[in-house]
């Protein structure tokens, strides 16, 4: 058989069978998730029964072919195997006809979508917290925590930063494991420390100080920095640091942590933006008096996380040496926590649906809805008791629930599998107000967008896909040898790769 | 997700490759995989790409026709794909229509027309998928050239060898590019070798530690190491006649592709003395003789 002519594919062919399967090997159960970055769907493998989460990478507004942000995740996720992240399975692609593509129908193979399969979660960590009436125990947030840690050491020592750590990133099974979600922001820092790296990363609320003072050279500290406002966020009920921009950010967590300087943080006066934003008159730190609620051991903990410098902030192996993890009430098994109803996207947007009904019906009734006060119940101090389903009043999906439908704003859980990124989300605290959309679905529902403000993130939508996050890249043939800048051969043309017109 | 082993053996390489079962034979393969490589080589540097990106997409272009098949999938697309998926592997990333363009003057010596362009843009973003695909989304491409720094960086303590030494090591990991040695051998394994050849291109003494070989590190065996530089200098004997059928470039075809510096060295392998190989070096010489 002659050579292929130029331009010539082998587009009719199924893949051969190493290559990526069909998503046809999948059966679609439900959307579970919409975002900016693609459809969410909970699937079935139809081989073995097995129920998946089928992640759409969304190629529609790429004109530059399958998205860059999508072939790093995949790195990243290829190269980490541990219990406490996500495991990417496989990666599937549709056949060219597919239903969820509009335009004409064709049968190339490589015109549909492609799919990331993930383990299929049933929560996230703010859709648990969120819950109605539900309160975490303290040796269930010691779990959590150290299974968190676990994770993100896990990472860090595979030299990845997760670059997005907070509640909605952090899946829960129905077995207690919590594993880290989302890696689209993530990096590798594998033996390039010289690289410039963007701060424009991590949810507003969970940022650290040094990316908001421009840092661009910067290490697993930042991830950790986000641990602890989780760690608070917890124990505390309500996040911590909710800011509504970056300098709001920056002087909350000035007010909780005391304003910088040369003598608590060597070099902070060289930071890019700390003229900026420096404090008019310098603040007293006031972690402990903030938290003084907290037992000890957390607040010790707590007061090493939230530490402004990032080489002084406690790793994550250090973290999971704190005496917190180590005394009474310990951390208790996965397997001992209670299960939830999962709740899916489906199930909400129908009780949803009755619910906006019933406050209508209310509305025109002149009655007044009290506010709804949506924080969440502080976790019970008192430790050593079984950890069992009666500590924990239903969810709203629960059939058993006798919860006022009003409270039903437990929204789905699949933050991580598709959420919107880009301009700042609907607070999951109405008293911050609801702004646009949230979640996955189009956005006419009570707050359930769980996404802190993403200021200027580098996936909002006008950024394009090489605007942000190379910083890396070095120009130049570092490894080139030598007299490789010419053409050895003389004219460039195909006679001199042999190739003929 | 479990990785796909990228490894073959030699012989599986050249008797049952998706090409050979079209019947396309050894030969022709073999011409076609120095031919994309160095293509991708003159359009990686074209583009502006580091080193790292242009050994990228020679690997992934390798890979692609261990899978796929030659008859079916013509190269030149082939290879603008994987140097377009490189860029972003690599996180230097060329825009399709920067990649389309330099391809195609490179290809060409001309300008593509915009039908042209357009026709060849919309084949690369479609084949793209396919290449993903047959790839198995297997991105993270290991090289070689990391441990052969490090290595030179720790033993050799004379600067100027150590310069000489990266030098001639790293040209020969670049030529290297040109053959399947990134189906066979670990990037370490490959690492060891390119030190031997350029030690021996350059005489440089590598360090001997007592009874540790030098090589160890790089988890290699003799045999091994025999085995990457036979195939990395008979790469320098290979010649590639370019078959000519325009009349007036005739003289310039007639040329072979094995260059016109040859150098006869005498390499030592793994103690036995090997024939004295033609080698030609091209550019290398005024790098590692000056």
């Amino acid at each position: 058989m002659a050579l292929a002519a130029f331009g010539q594919l082998n587009l009719e062919e199924p893949p051969p069978v190493w290559g990526s399967r069909s998503v046809d090997c999948f059966e679609k159960l439900e959307q579970i998730g919409e975002g900016t970055y693609g459809q969410v769907y909970m699937a079935k493998e139809i081989r073995t029964g097995e129920i998946v989460a089928l992640k759409k990478i969304r190629m529609d507004n790429e004109r530059e072919g399958f998205p860059i942000t999508a072939i790093r995740e995949i790195k990243i996720l290829k190269k980490l195997h541990h219990e406490n992240v996500i495991q990417l399975k496989e990666i599937v692609t549709s056949p060219g006809r597919d239903r969820d593509d509009q335009g004409k129908p064709d049968n190339n193979k490589y015109k549909g979508g492609i799919y990331m399969v993930f383990e299929y979660m049933d929560h996230d960590l703010t859709g648990l917290a969120d819950r109605p009436g539900l309160k975490f125990t303290i040796p269930q947030i010691k779990c959590y925590m150290k299974q968190l840690l676990t994770g993100l050491h896990y990472c860090h020592v595979n030299q990845v930063l997760h670059r997005d750590i907070k509640g909605s990133n952090l899946l829960i099974d129905n077995e207690g494991n919590l594993k880290l979600g989302d890696f689209g922001l993530a990096r590798s820092i594998s033996h390039d420390h010289t690289g410039n790296l963007t701060n424009r990363v991590i949810t507003l609320w969970y940022r650290p100080p040094e990316l908001l003072l421009g840092a661009t050279k910067y290490g697993p500290a930042i991830d950790m920095w986000s641990v602890g406002c989780i760690f608070a966020e917890l124990l505390h009920a309500k996040p911590i640091l909710p800011g509504k921009n970056e300098h709001e950010q920056l002087n909350k967590i000035f007010e909780l942590c005391g304003s910088p300087d040369e003598n608590i943080w060597p070099g902070v006066s060289k930071m890019p933006w700390y003229k900026n934003f420096k404090p008019a008159r310098p603040m007293k730190r006031r972690v402990r008096e903030s938290f003084r609620h907290f037992d000890r051991h957390a607040l010790e903990l707590l007061e090493k996380m939230l530490v402004l410098d990032p080489s002084q902030r406690i790793s994550a192996k250090d973290a999971l040496d704190a005496e917190y993890f180590w005394t009474d009430p310990l951390p208790c098994d996965p397997k001992s926590l209670p299960t939830y109803e999962s709740s899916h996207e489906f199930q909400t947007k129908k009780k949803r649906q009755q619910l906006r009904q019933n406050e209508e019906a209310a509305k025109r009734q002149k009655l007044q809805h009290p506010q709804q006060h949506h924080s969440r119940l502080r976790p019970l101090q008192h430790g050593g008791q079984s950890h069992a389903a009666p500590h924990w009043s239903a969810g709203p999906n629960h059939p058993t629930n006798n919860a006022p439908p009003q409270q039903v704003q437990a929204g789905p859980s699949h933050h991580f599998y598709g959420k919107p990124r880009g301009p700042p989300g609907p607070n999951r605290y109405p008293s911050s107000g609801n702004q646009s959309r949230g979640g996955y679905s189009s956005g006419s529902y009570p707050p359930q967008g769980r996404g802190a403000p993403y200021v200027a993130g580098p996936r909002g939508p006008s950024g394009g896909a090489y605007g942000v996050g190379q910083p890396n890249y070095t120009q130049g043939g570092q490894y080139g040898g030598s007299g490789r800048g010419q053409n050895p051969m003389g004219g460039s043309r195909n006679q001199q790769y042999g190739w003929q017109q | 997700m479990v990785k796909t082993c990228w490894y073959y053996t030699k012989e599986e390489i050249e008797k049952n490759s998706p090409s050979r079962l079209d019947g396309i034979d050894l030969k022709q393969e073999t011409f076609q995989r120095w031919s994309y490589s160095t293509f991708l080589q003159e359009l990686g540097q074209r583009l502006n790409n580091p080193q790292i990106s242009i050994a990228t997409s020679i690997i992934l272009c390798q890979q692609f026709f261990t899978r796929q098949s030659l008859a079916k999938n013509d190269p030149k697309t082939i290879s603008i794909i994987c140097m377009f998926i490189a860029g972003k592997v690599e996180g230097s990333p060329r825009q399709v229509g920067d990649v389309i363009a330099v391809a195609y003057r490179v290809l060409n010596d001309k300008e593509p027309s915009r039908e042209v362009y357009e026709r060849l843009k919309e084949t690369v973003l479609t084949g793209e998928k396919l290449v993903l695909s047959t790839l198995g989304f297997d991105l993270e491409i290991e090289h070689p050239y990391q441990p052969v720094m490090d290595w030179i960086k720790r033993s050799v303590k004379v600067e100027r060898d150590a310069d000489i030494l990266s030098q001639a090591a790293l040209n020969f990991l670049n030529d290297g590019l040109r053959i399947s040695l990134c189906l066979q051998f670990r990037p370490s394994q490959i690492a060891a070798a390119a030190i031997y050849l350029g030690s021996s291109f350059a005489k440089v003494k590598l360090p001997c530690d007592g009874d540790k070989v030098w090589w160890r590190e790089f988890d290699v065996t003799k045999r091994q190491l025999w085995e990457i530089c036979n195939q990395t200098l008979d790469l320098y004997g290979q010649n590639f006649l370019i078959p000519a059928k325009d009349e007036q470039k005739q003289s310039k075809d007639a040329e072979t592709i094995s260059c016109q510096d040859h150098k006869r060295i005498v390499i030592k392998v793994a103690g036995k003395s090997r024939n004295v190989i033609k080698v030609s070096l091209r550019n290398k010489l005024s790098a590692t003789n000056s």
